[in-house]
């Protein structure tokens, strides 16, 4: 039937080769779209999607981990709560300059139609720099806590891991995010601003009928 | 009060300016505890928030299931599940839309996503229904309408959400999302069943299936039910959590994708990918609800209002329903997800001191979230379904989503006013 021919032409040979099914390639362009975006900063981005990917792994697979040993061996994991509760943190934290670059964050766009092109040129820049401010000062409370920890020698209740490192590395990855939003706002002072190209968000762009 | 009331018109400012929305609720909720309690304790809440919902085992739920919609997603089941509903459905009257209908309820059992629902199942429906002339109109709205029930019969993204912010069990929202969500393919196949035959040129008949390919379809869409009994029905009866059933639901989903020959390295990672970013897409946007929420809490907005609504004297269901016409109104410009998180500190309190259960409430919530993503004028799933159809305008979308729109009134009502359509399930099985 039609899901026949469907599955005839994704491609079977693994990575690399190119693929003709249109999901693939929607995939792929949805894809080129952060390390684009970041411009000179493709680099560090591409490093935080492979980082962010490790962690979603690693948390689906503790888990999977944890419950076949709870349930079929009768031995869950040692500390492997803790595990996938450092991970989760991690996890939200290196995906979060993704989302920064693809400016997916969720946006009320209840009044962009009433809003003049003006208006919205001078207001990219109020935004991408309040927006870098608020990762900024999520940063430093991470800081801060990691201190306080550090100081406290704080350490996790099962496995007895200091949490200090934790934190500084969410501090860590928090930071890349205010330096891609800080680039954004640059880049785009510098270059769109200047051409006077309004940015555009993704939903309702095309509904030109109505 | 006063204040609550300046924070969340700076908030509403601030958001409509075009500030993404969790950084709004975060600055509105963070300078109003300060102004409140003083900026050494604010300073201090703001990380136990953060960390307290990044260091959460009980959180990673919320990833594990958006993995696994991102592998349903990538395993193409959506396109066996329309075709065993169609084989079984297609001939009748309106059959082809009530496939839909049936095809969106079976792909919101192992869906936790609406926009997800309704942009896979328009990709399969939506060409057979043009192919034997289905109007326009009246097809997007099946698959606007169809697709909502994505976060109501679980899992769902909205729940899980919602348990969060409000501390309820995500296993208990699951279990009662159930029997509204029955209800809800009901209704909608009446809705269906009702405009074909009033008006037959809107959904004319297509050919009929033999039995031998109905139930050759059927046999196909298996892998679909035994996810969706296995998950749901482990966390129904208590086998596992729902984390460790997002974790399942995962593996399972990624399985299938393996044995349709629908996954490679590539796909792999970048699923994983995508699950990550939406992760913390909805991360970013809760801490700043939990932080509003605190502010909220100490300025004594929601004592304030029960305060102020026990002086009317009027009936605690009185104040549900205009709760719900404030949602409503609400949901026509203000985006699904977003609204919960918004309106949950003020409602939630408010909704648990009248001594209502939260549960229900929950439910009652996301299936006004649902009406909002059908509603003009940004209806979100309406949008992703003119992605596909471009040619068909927006008017006549929403034109045929009205009846749709109609039995969302009648079954909000239903569970309005016979709380036990949501509860009776969860309380049932509590008993084993």
């Amino acid at each position: 039937m039609a899901e026949g021919d469907k599955t005839g032409v994704v491609d079977l040979g693994g990575d690399g080769a190119q693929s003709t099914n249109p999901l693939d390639r929607a995939l792929a362009d949805d894809y080129s779209v952060p390390a684009d975006a970041a411009g000179a900063l493709a680099a560090p981005v591409r490093l935080l999607t492979v980082l962010a990917a490790f962690f979603m792994f690693f948390v689906a697979g503790l888990t999977i981990v944890d419950v076949t040993g709870r349930y079929v061996f009768n031995s869950p994991v040692h500390g492997g709560v803790e595990l996938i509760e450092f991970a989760l943190g991690l996890l939200i934290f290196s995906a979060l300059p993704l989302v920064t670059v693809k400016r997916a964050h969720i946006v009320v766009e209840l009044f962009d139609g009433f809003m003049g092109k003006q208006f919205k040129l001078f207001r990219e820049i109020i935004v991408l720099f309040i927006s870098a401010g608020m990762i900024a000062f999520i940063t430093e409370r991470m800081w801060r806590t990691g201190l306080e920890m550090q100081e406290f020698d704080d350490i996790s209740l099962t496995l007895e891991l200091p949490t200090a490192p934790v934190l500084f590395a969410l501090t860590f990855l928090s930071a890349v995010s205010v330096i891609i939003q800080l680039y954004m706002l640059w880049k785009y002072v510098t270059v769109d601003f200047r051409a006077g190209v309004a940015p555009g968000f993704d939903y309702g762009k095309n509904e030109d009928d109505s | 009060m006063v204040i609550s009331l300046i924070g969340f018109a700076i908030l509403l400012g601030i958001a409509f300016f075009g500030l993404p929305l969790g950084f709004s609720m975060m600055l509105v909720g963070f300078v109003g505890f300060a102004f409140i309690r003083g900026m050494g304790p604010a300073l201090e809440t703001v990380s136990q928030q953060i960390l307290g919902l990044a260091l959460n085992a009980n959180f990673v739920v919320l990833p594990l299931f958006v993995l696994m919609g991102v592998f349903v997603f990538r395993a193409a089941l959506a396109e066996d599940i329309y075709e065993a509903a169609n084989a079984w459905l297609g001939n009748k009257r309106g059959g082809l839309a009530m496939a839909t209908v049936a095809a969106c309820g079976g792909f919101a059992a192992i869906s936790g996503s609406s926009v997800a629902t309704a942009a896979t199942m328009a990709r399969v429906s939506i060409p057979p229904m043009r192919r034997f002339k289905y109007n326009n109109g009246f097809a997007a709205g099946t698959v606007a309408a169809g697709g909502t029930m994505g976060i109501l019969i679980p899992p769902s993204a909205a729940l899980i959400v919602y348990g969060i912010l409000t501390e309820t069990s995500i296993g208990d929202l699951f279990i009662a999302g159930i029997v509204p969500g029955l209800i809800t393919v009901a209704l909608y196949l009446a809705v269906i069943w009702g405009v074909a035959f009033l008006m037959p040129n809107l959904a004319p008949r297509a050919d009929k299936a033999t039995w031998a390919h109905r139930w050759h379809t059927l046999s196909k869409v298996w892998a679909v039910l035994v996810l969706f009994l296995v998950i749901i029905g482990g966390i129904t009866f208590g086998v596992f959590t729902p984390t460790e059933g997002g974790g399942i639901g995962a593996v399972g989903a990624l399985l299938f994708a393996i044995a349709r020959k629908r996954m490679n390295l590539r796909v792999f990672f970048y699923a994983l990918v995508e699950a990550a970013e939406t992760s913390a897409m909805v991360f970013t946007i809760a801490f700043g609800a939990l932080i509003l929420n605190n502010f909220v809490n100490v300025a004594g907005m929601p004592d304030a209002i029960v305060a102020f609504i026990k002086t009317l004297e009027i009936e605690p269901i009185t104040v549900i329903l205009v709760v719900l016409l404030i949602y409503i109104l609400l949901g026509t410009i203000i985006e699904g997800l977003a609204m919960i998180f918004l309106t949950v500190p003020i409602f939630v309190p408010l909704v648990d001191a009248l001594g209502f259960d939260l549960i229900w409430f929950g439910i009652v919530m996301v299936m006004v979230v649902e009406i909002s993503l059908i509603t003009p004028p940004i209806g979100l799933n309406v949008f992703v379904i003119k992605t596909i159809m471009p040619d068909v305008p927006l008017s006549s979308m929403f034109k045929g989503i009205a009846p749709f729109f109609a039995a969302d009134i009648i079954r909000l009502m239903l569970v309005v006013f016979i709380a036990d359509l949501a509860l009776w399930l969860p309380r049932y099985v509590a008993q084993f």
